[in-house]
């Protein structure tokens, strides 16, 4: 034993003395290796990095540096959900939410990560879940403009617009930003008031963050559908383009060009965008539309390959449930799977009563040949006036089955009069849809006569 | 009682594998790949020699790339994803890759030739499949004079647009160095095969590399390649597979190869999960014999060597319907659960031996106390065998003393346990086996994985024949103490938990999940990193699985091999089951102690351990082992010289005397003065000494680097985390018990038996714990390039 | 008893293999779920309305010593490689600085500034500079905007000053207008010899000897943000040593320089810096206008586009002493002081009194701050430095009504200093902040060692470290200009020739 006393002293006191040495020299300077790495590494990737990219770098070292601070991971999350936005790789949503969850265990009412989260929950399409939160930020701070704008995008979705129009109001008297008037040129839109929608969208862009090139790009392709909608073709066309030069690749421009290209009948283009788009990230909007494409231009095989993806993607990925109503649409349109389209669009319809949500149970009840309850459901679609041409389209067959001829070939005509090309294939039955109308309509006058 | 003793266990069993069953159920249906369904990911290792940079390349798809691709074979195909659908797609992808893949050489670009390409669906988790493909190209380097610097730039412009997670490793063969490198010289995702589980850090995005590579030397200034942790990458990263690689093959070299080759192999067999401590505790409980080791020895020799060869031929030829690595956790699986199922069986009998014995012990105790010599006694009980022989086997030895009964060894269980030592090939023996074939030297390739099998069991055998030479001084006195006859079922114990955790890690390494910690931590030897990563996704379990895992960890980690060895030279010096163990407990509680400290801060004021400091602390272990051995050896031959005195006065019955010196011989002393003992072992820490103690806490100070892991992989709750390391310290402190008592055995038998062998052993095991603590110091110091600024 | 013991550890040993299964079957995917619904940006930053500095001192330029210059910056870590999308000043916000010389926080006279952006080619995507001359065939591609009216200086932007005093009138007159800002410092192929063509050519004279410059400037203020920011982890609190996080980046400057007595109450120069007309408050603002989301009358025709907002203007941005937004308000509250009006500033007067920072400094390095209430600060900060024993009887910047005002006190009767120290009045120099401030004063360290009382102010705190505080950065990354507007050059955002800019730079040797 008395042997060992020193031996084990000895080698203790080194381990000690080794310990001391180091931690002080870590606390004193930055390690060298991977930090002084790391500029290398990414001055060699940057040309493939996206803007929220340095965002991310920026505050991952920050959390190194405060472990323990909800703010670092507040950073973080935000970085994550600009580079979500941008890519469209929800993957990113998930490790916002990581992020989120660990500020919210270090500060469990912490403001700033409260507020990411309901961002999140609207991401997820939680609506309910989103508006409940919006509610309780506000009792914490009255007068934050960003929680309005979370009340205004809740509240759209889920069709109480009389409430989403008194948030925008308050949001954009708060503070009135490129945030408030994208919402407010929106809610504009929606109510049929194409000219305001572009005046406010206007206003976002040149208001918009010059360093958030996807936020710049995201208010351009807006005002380009809006233009577009107005029936002012270039300048919408011209906005897309100056989108995809502030941000090239950007998913939502990369389909909007595609749309305008469609219109001006120049296909291959589109198609070559479409591909571009569906090349970047495969979503379920873009598939249906270069399916349409595709059969269009009678590749039945690849329009197939287009619908199945639709079909798989609700199905078996991550995003299941999110595309339901997509691909309900897509069987009520190509008169597939009816009975469960119908489903799915009243489950959706239980928990939201949106125009679109309307639209959509209106269109499957159509399908499935409940005429009356299809005509009541497409009355709450038409409920703002909103000048969308699908819907038109929609409520022109309805009103046609349910034999309201007038009716039918005003919406039928209304839809053509907002877009032309407001879809490749359904565009074809509308216009035989007209046709039958005026036929007889003529029938009934040669018969008076 | 034993009946409804084995009823409970059943019970139990069931009751568990409901909640397993429970577990996946209410796991979420919508499965994704780990960076989401979207990605495609890609990882591309560039190999740098004089002549030629060879590239790895690999494409992992997740469910819907995959998807749409299988749409576009079906188009080429016959309709459906026939495995010549695959073959098409993956020849059209090949060249398409390599014609993505920009590399040049100081401006100038290098074509590359596809040399093997290999395309397989795995299945993703939920039926869905993911689609990999691996390519592997290669470009010649135009000649030059020697020592002359080159630039070179990768560039992956392959599915630029795709989202996905982008990795670039760079490597140097023997005869070049890279530097100044935009890249790193190690891997993240072990070839896409295993993702960070951590959502906080952004997925990887390195698309292109820069980087100089020259034979000569890296000019001043320079910054040499690293790994990701900033420590400076070795060039040759598999000493094992350099030894293929000799430029000239002649005898001398190859000769020196082959030793190199068995001595890599010896040294291998002190990585976690070749079963040394399932050698010695199944050993230790049995009569095994010089010939048992051997002949375990020999199995183990030959299922690796076969094993090796059998994978090198999957490898070679199946790998278009196999990926070949995802065999490897099957395999250590399938060795986890013989080991497990053994020491399950084991226990059992031996428990029961132990139980039934209680009774008879009398008996059979003076039976003991007659038969002096092992030989005779050994077929004493082989008769006493046969005269009672049933039908059934097994059930017999359940009659006779513990000593003599399940320890007897079994060749069918020897034979198991020889296969489950072997089954696991070693990854580099492949490589070595691979590149043989390659380079043409299969015959060479084959000796060196010979030889490294060979390598490898004799360190098994070797501890096997330690335990055994012990076993040989074994004698029981009458009326053993109860420890001692419940030594077999304890060690069986040992083996069961052995088992457990290598299932565990097989399968956490199966699955994505975890496993890219767990490599990590494999990768340090460090079992604690694993298991304290491993505490973030427990907490979707709840306490009870947190409580479980803990304890297998703690277990498992007990026997590391810096841990036995440091706590084998104290146990060295102790001639007494109760200290023996007792030093291995406090040496868990130091452990324990210093690891909840340190846990208690991090998670506190979650302040990351910096890595450097973590490697210095294991730096300061190693110097402490080696500590430890000195003191160890030096102690031998104060104690030796005592010694010498004594044999001059009292000749045979020197060592009867020696032990009354030293009061510590309990087991010669009367029954009441054990029982007086019993009731007063708890001051054994006093007189055991706080040695342990503090041996335990530089342990867990050193494991402490792990608990980083468990602040950066946000484990969800500082309370859980603490209580996670809690019960994994409980387990440490166990297995350590356990491990002591074990460790302990020779010394005290020899002890009894012979001075001399007692001391030959005390040396063995200081000389040991010296070369063992240079060698680690070297790992942990020199190959780690921690001391880098000193030398 | 033992047995039981062993049984148990049977258990374990089960337990444990079925946990290790039923661990590595469970898959807890954390896959978040798409998005398809209109998202826009929900948190926005707002950086074209955004404040960054205030600058109020009387002309150094030679001859121009009956002058005032007022700066005023917005558009933080301007990017100078910004393009394709440039930094121009946004035609919808109305940029504003203010002068209170009654000391009731309340604007006596007050600067706008409006910008028009016209577009020369709409039907291309290329922003502020585009080739239209090539493209028409009217002439070359090298080099492109050689001078403000050059066609291809693409989307030249306009703007007007008007100039509002509270005694004539409300709507106050349009002094200037149609005054052309320059391109940003796109690079020396667009923008050649950017400073003498360009900028220089975008300084525009004003009725009554005036001059005015609006465009891109080098960012002028530097300091340590990292370092200030992170929990005051500087790293050096010396006067060298810092990081310049501001280095390289630009901003968007509006400078305009007015005679003296176009500020004052009098109306007229000051007798001498204790006359009660010498001392003025400066602060600018941000404005933008609200909206009705839902227009009387829907559909209505209203077609000029740039105005889709008619509603009144909400200030959204304020700032007239440095760092205070940053420093002294808290978090919460930050919104609401930019919305906020200098007259209404004894809602904020608690968190000067008692300064969060103080406690920050006694704690991370330990030193005595002096106790609250912080009558020190308040003079700085809120109602300006009456006349004492300090200072001396020529040295005053008091004005206030009794109520606490936060805006940047400027005593115009005090002459410029012939050897200025970036110090200010803590290095003797009476003309420097907290005396207005100047383009080159190191408000960081002033207002760092002000905070933790090493000022002669509190003699029981006036020794080190508290006076010798500092974030170690002494000096800007770029030389300031000796005249009119100041401040540098702005870093060119493709520079073929030296180097290109660097951000967090170690800084120059410090200013005296």
């Amino acid at each position: 034993m008395k042997v060992f006393k020193p031996a084990i002293a000895v080698a203790l006191a080194i381990g000690v003395l080794a310990v001391a040495a180091v931690t002080l020299r870590a606390v004193r300077q930055q390690e060298p290796g991977s930090k002084s790495a790391e500029p290398l590494a990414s001055a060699a990737n940057s040309k493939f990095a996206t803007p929220a990219d340095s965002r991310i770098q920026a505050a991952q070292r920050t959390v190194e540096q405060h472990p323990n601070k909800a703010e670092s991971f507040n950073l973080l999350a935000s970085a994550y959900l600009q580079k979500a936005r941008e890519t469209n790789d929800f993957s990113f949503n998930s490790r916002a939410e990581a992020a989120l969850g660990r500020a919210l265990e270090l500060s469990p009412d912490d403001y700033d990560a409260l507020k990411l989260h309901g961002k999140l929950l609207l991401t997820y399409h939680r609506f309910s879940d989103a508006l409940e939160l919006a509610r309780k930020l506000q009792t914490m701070r009255p007068d934050d403009h960003d929680v309005y704008g979370m009340l205004t995008d809740a509240q759209v979705e889920l069709g109480d617009y009389a409430g989403a129009i008194a948030a925008a109001q308050k949001m954009v008297d708060l503070r009135p930003d490129s945030g408030a008037y994208a919402r407010v040129s929106y809610l504009r839109s929606l109510h049929g008031d194409a000219e305001g929608a572009i005046q406010a969208m206007t206003v976002a862009v040149k208001a918009s963050d010059p360093n958030d090139p996807e936020g710049i790009a995201w208010c351009r392709v807006h005002l380009g559908d809006e233009l577009m909608n107005a029936g002012r073709h270039a300048e919408g066309e011209l906005e897309y383009d100056k989108a995809l030069l502030i941000f090239p690749d950007y998913p939502l421009g990369l389909a909007a060009k595609a749309r305008a290209r469609v219109r001006s009948g120049d296909l291959q283009k589109a198609l070559e965008l479409y591909e571009r788009a569906q090349n970047r990230t495969p979503l379920p909007d873009t598939a249906v539309a270069l399916g349409d494409l595709y059969a269009k231009l009678g590749r039945t095989e690849d329009a197939k390959r287009q619908y199945d993806l639709v079909e798989f993607i609700e199905r078996n990925s991550a995003a299941s449930g999110t595309y339901s109503r997509q691909l309900a649409m897509l069987w009520a349109d190509h008169d597939v799977n009816l009975d469960r389209a119908l489903t799915i669009v009243q489950r959706e319809r239980s928990l939201r009563q949106d125009i679109f949500t309307c639209d959509a149970l209106a269109w499957a009840l159509f399908k499935s040949k409940r005429l009356d309850e299809a005509k009541k459901s497409m009355e709450e679609a038409l409920r703002l006036g909103t000048r969308d041409a699908k819907i038109f389209y929609h409520a022109g067959m309805i009103y046609d089955a349910v034999g309201e001829q007038a009716k039918a070939s005003k919406f039928l005509k209304l839809a053509f009069a907002v877009n032309p090309t407001f879809d490749l294939l359904q565009a074809e039955q509308a216009r035989q849809a007209i046709k039958a109308i005026s036929n007889n309509s003529s029938q009934k006058q040669t018969r008076s006569a | 009682m034993t009946a409804n003793f084995f009823s409970r266990i059943v019970r139990l069993a069931l009751g568990l594998l409901a909640v397993a069953f429970f577990n996946c159920a209410t796991s979420s249906p919508a499965v994704a790949h780990p960076l989401g369904n979207f990605t495609v990911n890609h990882f591309t290792r560039l190999e740098v020699s004089q002549s030629q940079v060879r590239i790895h390349y690999v494409v992992d798809m997740a469910e819907i790339p995959a998807f749409q691709a299988s749409q576009e074979m079906a188009k080429n195909g016959d309709g459906s994803v026939s495995a010549a659908a695959l073959k098409l797609y993956l020849e059209q992808v090949a060249p398409q890759y390599a014609a993505g893949l920009l590399l040049t050489i100081d401006g100038e670009t290098i074509p590359l030739q596809a040399v093997a390409q290999t395309i397989a669906m795995p299945q993703g988790a939920g039926g869905l499949s993911t689609l990999r493909i691996e390519c592997d190209f290669a470009g010649e380097i135009p000649a030059t004079d020697n020592g002359q610097i080159r630039r070179f730039h990768l560039e992956d412009n392959n599915q630029r647009e795709r989202i996905g997670w982008h990795e670039i490793v760079v490597m140097s063969a023997a005869d070049t160095k890279v530097f100044d490198s935009t890249a790193f010289g190690s891997p993240v995702t072990d070839e896409l095969k295993t993702y960070p589980q951590d959502m906080l850090t952004a997925p990887l995005d390195e698309r292109a590399a820069d980087f100089s590579a020259t034979a000569g030397s890296i000019p001043a200034g320079a910054i040499a390649l690293r790994t990701r942790d900033g420590r400076a990458a070795e060039t040759s990263r598999d000493r094992f597979a350099e030894l293929i690689n000799v430029p000239v093959l002649t005898p001398l070299v190859a000769l020196l190869g082959l030793l190199i080759a068995a001595g890599l192999g010896a040294l291998h067999a002190f990585s976690p999960g070749h079963g040394k401590t399932v050698v010695g505790a199944y050993l230790v409980g049995s009569k095994g014999t010089a010939r048992h080791a051997a002949f375990l020895g020999l199995t183990v020799t030959i299922t690796h060597t076969a094993g090796v060869f059998a994978l090198g031929m999957v490898t070679l030829f199946a790998s278009h319907y196999i990926v070949p690595e995802r065999i490897f956790p099957v395999l250590s699986f399938v060795s986890g659960a013989i080991v497990l199922a053994m020491g399950l069986t084991l226990f059992i009998r031996r428990l029961r031996g132990a139980l039934a014995n209680s009774a008879g012990a009398h008996t059979h105790g003076q039976a003991g106390i007659h038969s002096h010599d092992d030989l005779s006694a050994h077929s004493h009980d082989h008769s006493d065998q046969s005269s009672l022989s049933h039908s059934h086997g097994g059930v017999e030895h359940s009659h006779l003393p513990p000593g003599a009964d399940g320890g007897a060894v079994t060749w069918r269980s020897l034979l198991a346990l020889g296969i489950s030592g072997g089954l696991l090939p070693c990854p580099s023996a492949l490589v070595v086996l691979l590149s043989a074939i390659a380079l043409h030297r299969v015959g060479y390739g084959l000796v060196l994985v010979v030889a490294f099998s060979a390598g490898l069991a004799t360190t098994l055998t070797a501890i096997g024949l330690m335990f055994v030479f012990a076993g040989r001084f074994f004698k029981r006195p009458s009326g053993e103490s109860r420890i001692l006859r419940l030594l077999p079922a304890f060690s069986a114990l040992v083996i069961a938990c052995v088992g457990a955790a290598i299932c565990y890690e097989a399968l956490a390494q199966a699955g994505i999940h975890l496993s890219a910690v767990v490599g990590n931590w494999a990768a340090h030897g460090s079992t604690a990193g694993a298991a304290v990563a491993a505490a973030p996704s427990l907490t979707s379990l709840g306490g009870f699985a947190v409580l479980g895992l803990g304890l297998v960890f703690g277990l498992k980690h007990a026997t590391e091999v810096d841990h036995v060895v440091a706590v084998s030279t104290i146990v060295s010096e102790h001639r007494n089951l109760f200290r023996a163990a007792v030093v291995g407990g406090l040496w868990g509680l130091g452990h324990t102690a210093s690891l909840i400290v340190v846990g208690v801060i991090v998670l506190a004021l979650r302040v990351a351990i910096p890595e450097r400091v973590s490697s210095w602390l294991e730096f300061a272990v190693a110097l402490m082992i080696i500590g430890l051995g000195v003191a160890a050896v030096l102690r031998v031959l104060r104690k030796r010289t005592d010694i010498h005195v004594h044999r001059h006065t009292h000749g045979s019955r020197l060592h009867q005397h020696l032990h009354f010196h030293e009061g510590e011989a309990l087991l010669d002393t009367q029954p009441e003065d054990r029982a007086e003992f019993v009731a007063s072992h708890s001051h054994a820490v006093s007189r055991v000494g706080f040695k342990p103690l503090l041996v335990g806490a530089m342990h867990g100070l050193a494991g402490s680097g792990a608990l980083t892991v468990l602040v950066l992989t946000q484990i969800n709750s500082a309370t859980l985390g603490l209580f996670y390391l809690t019960v994994f310290g409980i387990g440490s402190i166990f297995g350590m018990l356990l491990m002591s008592f074990l460790v302990g055995l020779p010394f005290v038998l020899s002890a009894r038996r012979l001075g001399g062998v007692h001391y030959g052993l005390q040396t063995v095991a200081g000389v040991l714990s010296i070369a063992f603590g240079f060698w680690y110091a070297y790992e942990t110091g020199i190959a780690s390039g921690l001391l880098g600024f000193i030398l | 008893m033992r047995k039981l013991f062993t049984k148990r550890k049977i258990f374990f040993a089960l337990a444990i293999c079925a946990m290790a299964l039923s661990l590595t079957l469970t898959r807890a995917t954390r896959e978040s779920r798409a998005s398809s619904h209109r998202e826009a940006p929900l948190i926005t930053a707002d950086p074209l309305a955004d404040n960054t500095d205030t600058y109020a001192f009387r002309s150094t330029e030679s001859g121009r010593s009956g002058f005032v210059t007022l700066i005023a910056n917005w558009i933080p870590f301007e990017e100078p490689s910004g393009g394709p999308h440039f930094y121009k000043f946004d035609d919808t916000v109305l940029y504003e600085i203010k002068v209170d010389n009654t000391g009731d926080g309340v604007e006596d006279v007050t600067y706008q500034f409006r910008f028009t952006t016209t577009v020369k080619n709409p039907d291309i995507v290329l922003g502020m500079a585009s080739p239209n001359q090539a493209l028409s065939g009217t002439g070359g591609i090298e080099p492109l905007i050689t001078s403000l009216d050059d066609p291809d200086y693409n989307e030249p932007q306009t703007y007007t000053v008007t100039r509002i005093d509270k005694n004539t009138g409300k709507r106050g007159t349009i002094i200037a207008s149609g005054l052309l800002t320059p391109p940003n410092n796109i690079g020396e192929r667009s923008t050649p010899n950017y400073e003498s063509t360009l900028a220089q050519a975008a300084i525009y004279p004003l009725p009554g000897g005036g001059k005015v410059f609006a465009g891109q400037r080098d960012e002028g203020f530097y300091i340590d943000v990292g370092g200030i920011f992170d929990t005051l982890k500087l790293t050096s609190i010396g006067t060298s040593g810092g990081l310049d996080s501001t280095a390289g980046f630009n901003v968007n400057t509006v400078a305009i320089e007015v005679p003296v007595q176009s500020l004052t109450r009098s109306g007229a120069v000051p007798s001498g810096p204790t006359a009660n007309d010498a001392v003025i408050g400066v602060w600018a603002t941000s404005s933008r206008r609200t909206t009705t989301v839902i227009r009387p009358g829907i559909g209505g025709r209203d077609n000029d586009r740039n105005q889709g907002n008619q509603g009144s203007f909400r200030q959204v941005s304020r700032l007239g002493e440095p760092l205070v937004n940053e420093v002294v308000i808290p978090l919460k509250l930050k919104d609401k002081f930019n919305a906020s009006y200098p007259a209404d500033d004894a809602q904020f007067a608690s968190y000067v009194v008692d300064p969060q920072l103080a406690q920050l400094l006694k704690a991370v390095y330990g030193i005595n701050v002096p106790p609250a209430p912080r009558n020190d600060l308040v003079a700085i900060f809120a109602t300006g430095i009456p006349v004492n024993a300090v200072t001396g009887p020529n040295y005053t910047t008091f004005l206030s009504d009794g109520q606490p005002h936060e805006m940047m006190r400027l005593n115009v009767a005090i002459a410029p200093s012939a050897s200025p120290s970036r110090l200010g009045l803590l290095g003797g120099d009476v003309a420097g902040f907290p005396n207005g401030r100047r383009v080159f004063d190191d408000v960081t360290d002033i207002e760092l060692r002000a905070v933790a009382g090493g000022t002669p102010f509190t003699p029981a705190t006036n020794v080190a470290p508290n006076n010798t505080l500092g974030d170690g950065v002494g000096n800007n990354d770029v030389p300031y200009l000796t005249r009119f507007p100041y401040l540098g050059v702005p870093h060119s955002g493709n520079s073929t020739s030296g180097a290109p800019h660097a951000h967090h730079t170690n800084n120059l040797p410090a200013l005296p």
